[in-house]
């Protein structure tokens, strides 16, 4: 299949811009000059020099060769996590910002749950010298107080957002409210393949790098494609990077690994394919938690960048198109991910990663398989987590 | 059905105020809405409240969630209102809210209870017009309920005739299209929005709202259009009467008192 957005925004029955008048020339600005802007060939030269000078791109294919041995196949860790900050997020904000300054806006915003996006935000504003504004939720500055601290280096406002369920959702929600008092001057760089269109197809262009670097490097290793991509999904936008250039090939298995929380049905999840119903949320229909009146559900997930009720509208499209499968990871099991990890392979990984490195030991494989995940991000920020959640046990082996 | 309701509207200084469904308690929705027009409010709009209301500030957002956590639901909405006509009630109501517990309640049956109750209009300020034409103008216009559209100064003459055309309630001029910290001078951005709007000699009436707050505003904004709609300020006053919100039981004498000292306020 071919995912390819029309002209109103939709990816099959979801996406488009459900936005208030107040934004709607700013959103038609966006999708009027996003193509053309992008397609430049300055603009690429741009985005490609510092993609590969100021973040660190391409990023390695690791071949996992215990992991491998474990799982009985071919494992390859795609190491996003060695990215400048610390995570893929910064391929999208390295791209919008460039947008941004060709769009003549002189201030940004962002909304950021575990901080990455919000550091990646803040970390292209200081290069460009541009004002930021990071919106964050009350809980998670308090679960994530070193990212803040570093948006604070880098020079950003980190404001903290305090209505609602005090997470994701409502930094998303008071970011949306700025743009809408200031929509001469400012940019809001979303930080996922979420909100109004252009925004799901814009950011997943500047992801799919990944998904670009993923193919060439097995066809120079292999000389074929991977059988697999796995790949955890919050709002999704490593996912979509991950996946992008393998939708087209039915031969890739694409998994996308949503966080169950407590588990899918104990009432405290954030697993948003399983339990979403379709609405409309943050500028865009698609799939999420919502109770039987329509009010959105709080979400829960140990890591904070995947504690969305919500999700993508691409992703929304492949799963009732039955292109990706969506499965489910406990909090539980995502912990036993990250020490899988740090212990065979020498590799921290940030929680929401943890999620897609467990559900290997949920699957069989062939021997031949070549499998690739999405190695989003490192574990540095979770290390709190990590020590509360193992405590003494933290050097037990698993 | 009989004529329009909007019909009885005035041509001059109509006063519009909104407040949020089930708030400050669960039942206070019908008792407002009597002291609204014993206090000779012209046109009422009520909230019908969302857990991620994008659009709204503060202190409707605030009310919003008090709504929802008083229980309010769109069919306990549709079941407070169902006595509306039956009783003195004949000032035009609007309801308004956000487009995902229109769909969730489903959208035929949201507008056959609305027109059912005798609501006159439906504001829904997420639904683009692309949506509106695809799939709510039919609903729109086979339940006799009209439609309401949002304008700023940045909306294209174009398309501020598309919906002058669709014949709405009214075209809601937001008025605070943001300057903040900026140099513009804010009167005559939006005097020059009002001689723009003047100048394309619309068939619908302008109603103003967003930062309307009182006399002062009413007056300022009146003096271009039929008429303003409050918000915020009322919503405030709700919350802050003690008799509003810290009371358990529904007290119709302190509502009506709050209500008509806040509206002498405006007019």
């Amino acid at each position: 299949m071919k995912l390819e957005v029309n002209e109103h925004g939709f990816f099959g029955e979801f996406g488009g811009a459900y936005v208030p008048e107040m934004l709607y020339p700013n959103v038609t600005e966006l999708q009027e000059r996003y193509l053309e802007i992008t397609s430049e060939r300055q603009f690429q030269e741009e985005f490609d020099e510092l993609l590969k000078n100021f973040a660190g791109r391409p990023t390695p294919l690791f071949h996992a060769q215990r992991l491998s041995e474990e799982y009985g196949c071919t494992v390859l860790l795609k190491r996003e996590d060695l990215l400048h900050t610390g995570a893929h997020k910064i391929n999208n904000t390295i791209g919008q910002i460039l947008l941004a300054k060709r769009l003549g806006k002189r201030r940004i915003i962002a909304e950021t749950g575990a901080g990455q996006h919000g550091v990646a935000t803040a970390t292209v504003c200081a290069l460009m010298g541009m004002p930021c504004v990071v919106y964050m939720g009350e809980v998670d500055i308090k679960r994530q107080a070193l990212n803040v601290g570093r948006m604070r280096l880098l020079g950003a406002e980190v404001r903290s957002v305090t209505s609602g369920s005090k997470t994701l959702k409502d930094a998303t929600n008071e970011a949306m409210r700025d743009w809408i008092a200031n929509p001469h001057d400012t940019h809001y760089i979303i930080g996922s393949v979420v909100g109004p269109h252009p925004f799901p197809d814009m950011v997943a262009r500047f992801q799919s790098v990944i998904s670009a670097e993923m193919k060439e490097q097995c066809l120079a290793r292999d000389g074929k494609l991977p059988t697999h991509v796995i790949a955890c999904v919050g709002g999704g936008s490593n996912a979509m990077g991950g996946f992008f250039h393998f939708i087209g090939e039915p031969s890739v298995q694409l998994i996308g690994v949503e966080a169950a929380g407590h588990g899918v049905s104990s009432g405290r999840s954030a697993a948003t394919i399983a339990l979403g119903r379709e609405g409309i949320l943050h500028g865009s229909r698609t799939l999420f938690m919502q109770t039987d009146d329509g009010q959105v559900e709080e979400a829960h997930s140990i890591s904070a960048g995947l504690d969305y009720p919500g999700i993508g509208p691409q992703h929304a499209h492949l799963h009732v198109s039955g292109r990706v499968h969506y499965v489910q990871v406990t909090d539980e099991d995502a912990l036993r991910g990250a020490k899988v990890l740090s212990r065979r392979e020498g590799i921290i990984p940030a929680l929401e990663t943890a999620h897609a490195v467990a559900h290997l030991s949920r699957m069989s494989f062939k021997p031949t398989d070549r499998v690739v995940v999405v190695i989003s991000g490192r574990g540095d920020k979770d290390m709190g987590t990590y020590l509360e959640a193992f405590g003494e046990r933290i050097s037990d082996d698993v | 059905m009989t004529c329009s309701r909007f019909e009885q509207l005035p041509q001059r200084n109509a006063l519009t105020v909104f407040y949020t469904a089930g708030y400050p308690r669960l039942n206070d929705t019908l008792p407002i809405l009597s002291a609204l027009q014993a206090s000779e409010v012209n046109m009422v709009e009520i909230g019908f409240p969302f857990s991620d209301p994008v659009a709204d500030g503060p202190t409707i957002q605030a009310s919003n969630h008090v709504s929802l956590e008083n229980g309010m639901t769109v069919a306990t909405l549709f079941e407070q209102l169902k006595p509306l006509r039956s009783g003195e009630i004949t000032v035009p109501i609007l309801l308004m809210g956000s487009l995902n517990p229109i769909e969730r309640y489903g959208r035929q049956r949201f507008f056959e209870d609305a027109a059912h109750c005798g609501v006159d209009g439906l504001i829904i300020p997420d639904m683009p017009f692309e949506e509106y034409l695809a799939r709510y103008k039919p609903l729109y216009q086979q339940h006799a309920i009209k439609p309401v559209f949002l304008i700023t100064s940045r909306t294209d003459d174009a398309r501020i005739k598309a919906f002058d055309a669709e014949g709405p309630a009214f075209l809601y001029v937001v008025s605070t299209d943001a300057v903040t910290g900026g140099t513009t001078n804010v009167t005559e951005e939006r005097d020059a929005f009002f001689k723009r709007l003047a100048d394309m000699k619309l068939s619908s009436r302008l109603f103003v709202g967003f930062g309307v707050s009182d006399r002062q505003s009413f007056e300022a904004v009146t003096k271009h259009t039929a008429g303003a709609i409050i918000g915020s300020a009322f919503v405030r006053a709700l919350r802050d009467a003690p008799q509003g919100a810290s009371s358990h039981e529904s007290d119709r004498p302190a509502l009506e008192k709050i209500v008509s000292d806040f509206v002498k306020q405006v007019r």
